[in-house]
């Protein structure tokens, strides 16, 4: 009986969210929602599809919720669309995510909109092991990788050691950048200009002379990948969790920290504060910070975790470790890029995308 | 005068269909021919290989003595009227009218005077300013025979003119166009399913069946001495009675014998044909004439007209007569036996191979 | 009697109405509300911490009539919407043309060859065209094999004019092909036997009456094209921007629903305005 009745809320889920992410921003109350999901044993996660997803069924939902009789049911979707939701339904008593997987930077965003529930190691117990530059108030640390500079291992005799290499003439119509991961090629170009990863206008004048020097936009990620293949592009900026896992699809590339500094891409959970079932919320995030969960996702995305105790061996540990003698990590300044977001974004569009 | 066109051995075949074969026929200047015969005789095929729609696939056709097969459609300078008229749809009737000659060059000066003359000659002077969808059905027969006139082709081509026309306007119509042919001169070829039709129109008519010229002569040839039995039934809509010649003047028809008018020394199975209005109707046993006699099957009173069938073994007579005037006969109830006789003109006997058999006293 | 009957018909015809009036509403709700609140919308004002604010400002279609950037945007979206439809035009009114004059098993079967495309998404035939234009594809190789350079197609405007005419050209071929076939062939032959060679008896006859359908035709390819989206950012890249694409990236990326909706009005708007314009261009009398 019991099971039945699981099921059928599972599958009125979806529906029920996605007429929500239209009525959130018409801040029209979900008032059904707080009926219908009174019960708590279910958990929304908003988060990435694909790998991530599946990675987080397999190695938290699984081991670590369901032996606590709480079901998880996936909302699956786009960042911006994720919080779009928390930030229209914040106002609302009670909202339907009850842990969203973000960025940083979105992190921040939400954090600064008052719209998360503050997270330490009382309600949090494996925070305790959570790297410190990492953690914020409102956001647990799953994992991170440095912004790295890309280079093809068959053509580029001379690993590139500085942004300033891509500005060479030798990588002219050589270079070839992620378009949607904008911010963070911003903040190395910052990191080049001045040291300093907020200087924009020091990143917009150097990322205008990338541009001059025959840069290439790919659409996504995944579209920078054949390029490199194909012999279109040398050399870039990528996350080093990328290059691993081209690597281990065969494509010939290589990593090089660049001495003015590597931004980090964190990967967090957040708990809206509104959000319906907060101690299960609590209880998944520190199921996330399990170092068997962190080492299935380092196995398989090629991410680093933020926790000290995930206890890395192998192949996956050397691939991982960061080089001797250890290079500069820069973590974002998060409250910088929220407040220029925005007027990032259209500089990016009109100055970089139209040249 | 020489002819006009000449259609010699003129062939027409799609794949192994053989839609038109070998016909030849000529037109005289000046003259209405009506090719005649059922659907899918080939009569359309021939109109339209003439016009240059359908390449020939074998004969030739000549126009004042020369081959026309080579010269495409818009060289050949033929009037064409098509049954669904064609009309240009979004052109006035003027320019309807003013189309062929724009195309034949005619300065544009020259062409409203002659848009109007030709447009007197089908009364229509008055709706030169009208679409083809604000006219009647006859007034776009009109339009469409005037716009054919206009360039004033060498032939004029005519496909089912009367068959889109109400019943009521067809003899009307067909009175026109034959006045109109008549009083210019005009030379022309019509296409018609329609005996009735051909005979009102045509100065000859030519009888089609399956791509095949039956018979190629008057109104009266066809009618009082068609060339074979297909052409006495199509024309006349004459009795045809299956027959074994037992002697000079018997047919045995199934066991009823007939005692013909004529003569003839064939033996064996021939055709009888019989016009239905040239049968003569007596009480049995009374006419001195009477051929055969059998039972009235159906009396059907049709105005001026009495149809009446009788039955001769296997066979069925139609007989029609007049319901009143002096030719009027005595009219007869079903199941009186009648005496059926005819005159020995009224009488044609076909072979087996369908040639017809001269007949002696 | 007479009024009984009266009266039945009349309340058989109200019954229609009110049969009809759910379906209607329906629509009514599904076409006109979302539009009404689109509009409503681009009035409102946008905020980075709350979004949307209710607002009646007309801040947004300032911003876009006032910066270069969108106006050049829209200068493209219209420029590669005309370009592909006047491709359309020239390709598909002959293959049209042909299809309508063919005979039965012919005709079905290229009929059917045309609308096969339209059974995969437009998405998956720009992925196609990616594939093929692609560093590495097949005319990449076969360019470096024959004129030693390579075949740069990738993220193109030709690229994305190529790819939205593939995916209009079956739409003009099929509407042309039956405006064609709704022309009695008996037209032309009255034109050629008046002494009109084939090809004035076309310009003369038939494509004056088929304008009006060709008309509609040219309206839908153009309406295509202005809203293109996964062609222009599969095929164009990120470099290359048209209106749809915009439009998404203000209401997706910057969460900026008034201005994306009043950037939707504004390319709803123009694309009105070209059909009509469209429409006015086609003489008076020919009009459908």
């Amino acid at each position: 009986m019991e099971d039945i009745g699981k099921r059928s809320r599972g599958r009125g889920l979806p529906s029920r969210r996605t007429v929500l992410a239209g009525s959130a921003a018409l801040a029209m109350p979900a008032i059904w929602t707080s009926g219908a999901r009174a019960q708590s044993s279910t958990l929304v996660v908003s988060t990435w599809g694909g790998n991530f997803g599946r990675l987080l069924t397999e190695n938290v939902d699984v081991p670590f919720m369901k032996p606590l009789g709480i079901e998880v049911v996936q909302d699956i979707g786009g960042e911006e669309a994720r919080v779009a939701k928390i930030q229209a339904q914040r106002m609302l008593p009670q909202g339907n995510i009850d842990v969203a997987c973000v960025t940083g930077g979105v992190a921040q965003r939400l954090a600064d909109l008052g719209a998360l529930e503050p997270l330490n190691a009382a309600t949090v117990p494996n925070l305790a092991h959570a790297l410190p530059n990492l953690l914020t108030p409102t956001a647990a640390p799953q994992f991170y990788s440095p912004q790295v500079l890309i280079y093809s291992s068959e053509r580029v005799k001379e690993p590139p050691t500085s942004f300033a290499d891509l500005l060479e003439p030798a990588y002219k119509n050589k270079v070839g950048l992620t378009d949607g991961n904008f911010p963070f090629n911003m903040m190395a170009a910052a990191l080049y200009a001045s040291g300093n990863i907020t200087d924009v206008a020091g990143a917009k004048e150097a990322m205008i002379r990338l541009n001059k020097n025959g840069l290439k936009l790919y659409p996504s990620v995944d579209a920078t990948a054949p390029p490199f293949k194909s012999g279109e592009i040398d050399a870039g900026i990528m996350f080093l969790a990328r290059v691993i896992s081209w690597q281990d699809s065969g494509i010939p590339v290589k990593a090089a920290f660049p001495k003015e500094g590597a931004a980090l891409y964190v990967s967090s959970l957040v708990v809206p504060k509104n959000a319906p079932n907060k101690q299960a919320a609590l209880k998944y995030i520190n199921a996330m910070l399990e170092p068997s969960a962190q080492q299935g996702f380092a196995a398989k995305l090629g991410y680093i975790p933020a926790t000290d105790n995930a206890g890395l061996s192998g192949t996956l540990a050397q691939q991982l470790a960061l080089p001797v003698p250890a290079p500069k990590l820069v973590v974002p300044d998060y409250a910088a890029m929220a407040a220029g977001s925005a007027d990032l974004a259209d500089w990016w569009k009109k100055t970089i995308q139209r040249s | 005068m020489s002819v006009a066109v000449s259609v010699s051995d003129l062939s027409k075949h799609y794949g192994s269909e053989q839609a038109v074969d070998r016909m030849s026929f000529d037109v005289n200047p000046g003259e209405m021919i009506a090719l005649l015969g059922p659907s899918g005789c080939g009569k359309t095929t021939t109109l339209r290989m003439i016009a240059g729609f359908v390449e020939a696939s074998g004969g030739d056709i000549l126009l004042d003595g020369r081959s026309i097969l080579a010269l495409p459609t818009h060289r050949r300078n033929m009037g064409v009227v098509f049954q669904s008229y064609a009309l240009f749809p979004h052109l006035t009737v003027a320019k309807n009218v003013a189309f062929g000659l724009e195309m034949h060059g005619v300065p544009k000066t020259d062409r409203a005077a002659r848009v109007m003359d030709v447009l007197k000659l089908v009364k229509l002077e008055g709706f030169a300013e009208r679409y083809p969808k604000q006219l009647s059905g006859g007034q776009q027969q009109r339009v469409a025979i005037a716009r054919a006139l206009a360039t004033h082709p060498r032939l004029l081509l005519l496909d089912e003119p009367l068959s889109n026309l109400d019943a009521a306007l067809r003899s009307d119509v067909a009175r026109d166009i034959r006045m109109l042919q008549k009083s210019h001169g005009l030379t022309a070829l019509m296409v018609t399913h329609d005996q009735s039709e051909a005979m009102a129109m045509a100065d000859r008519l030519v009888v089609m069946r399956a791509g095949r010229i039956e018979q190629i002569g008057t109104q009266e040839d066809v009618y009082e001495r068609p060339a074979t039995p297909f052409v006495a039934g199509f024309i006349g809509h004459s009795n045809l009675v299956q027959g074994r010649l037992s002697d000079a003047g018997t047919l045995d028809c199934g066991g009823v014998q007939v005692a013909l008018a004529g003569r003839y020394e064939a033996r064996g199975a021939v055709t009888l044909a019989l016009k239905p209005e040239r049968i003569v109707l007596t009480p049995a046993g009374t006419g001195g004439d009477e051929r055969v006699c059998g039972r009235i099957e159906l009396a059907t009173y049709l105005g001026t007209t009495v149809e009446q069938i009788v039955r001769l073994g296997d066979a069925r007579l139609v007989i029609r007569s007049p319901s009143s005037g002096p030719a009027a006969t005595r009219r007869f109830a079903e199941g009186d036996l009648v005496g059926v006789s005819w005159a020995i003109g009224d009488e044609r006997v076909f072979s087996e191979d369908d040639r017809p058999l001269s007949a002696g006293h | 009697m007479s009024d009984a009957i009266i009266s039945g018909r009349r309340s058989r015809q109200l019954g229609g109405t009110v049969l009809l009036a759910p379906a209607t509403l329906v629509v009514l709700i599904m076409l006109a509300a979302p539009l009404a609140l689109l509009v409503r919308y681009s009035f409102n004002r946008f905020s980075p911490t709350d979004l949307m604010i209710a607002a009646v400002t007309p801040e947004n279609y300032v911003r876009f009539f006032t910066d270069p950037f969108y106006l050049e945007v829209m200068r493209t979206t219209i420029g590669v919407a005309l370009l592909s439809t006047v491709l359309c035009l020239i390709l598909g009114l002959p293959i049209g043309w042909r299809l309508s004059r063919m005979r039965p098993p012919w005709r079905g079967i290229f009929i059917f060859a045309m609308i096969m495309p339209l059974f995969v998404s437009s998405t998956v035939r720009a992925l196609g065209w990616m594939i093929l234009f692609a560093r590495g594809g097949v005319l990449d190789l076969g360019s470096s094999y024959f004129f030693q350079r390579h075949f740069e197609m990738q993220f193109s405007s030709t690229g994305v004019v190529i790819g939205i005419v593939s995916a209009n050209l079956p739409y003009m071929v099929l509407m042309a092909q039956s405006v064609f076939a709704g022309i009695d062939d008996r037209l032309s032959e009255a034109a050629r036997g008046l002494g009109a060679a084939p090809v004035r008896a076309f310009w003369r006859v038939i494509w004056p009456l088929a304008i009006p359908g060709i008309a509609i035709a040219t309206i839908m390819c153009l309406i295509l094209g202005m809203n293109a989206y996964a062609t222009p950012i599969l095929l164009g890249g990120p470099r290359f921007q048209m209106m749809a694409p915009l439009v998404y990236w203000e209401f997706g990326t910057n969460n900026n629903w008034p201005f994306a909706s009043a950037l939707a009005f504004v390319l709803m708007a123009t694309t009105l305005l070209l059909a009509v314009v469209a429409h006015t261009l086609v003489p008076r009398r020919y009009r459908a």
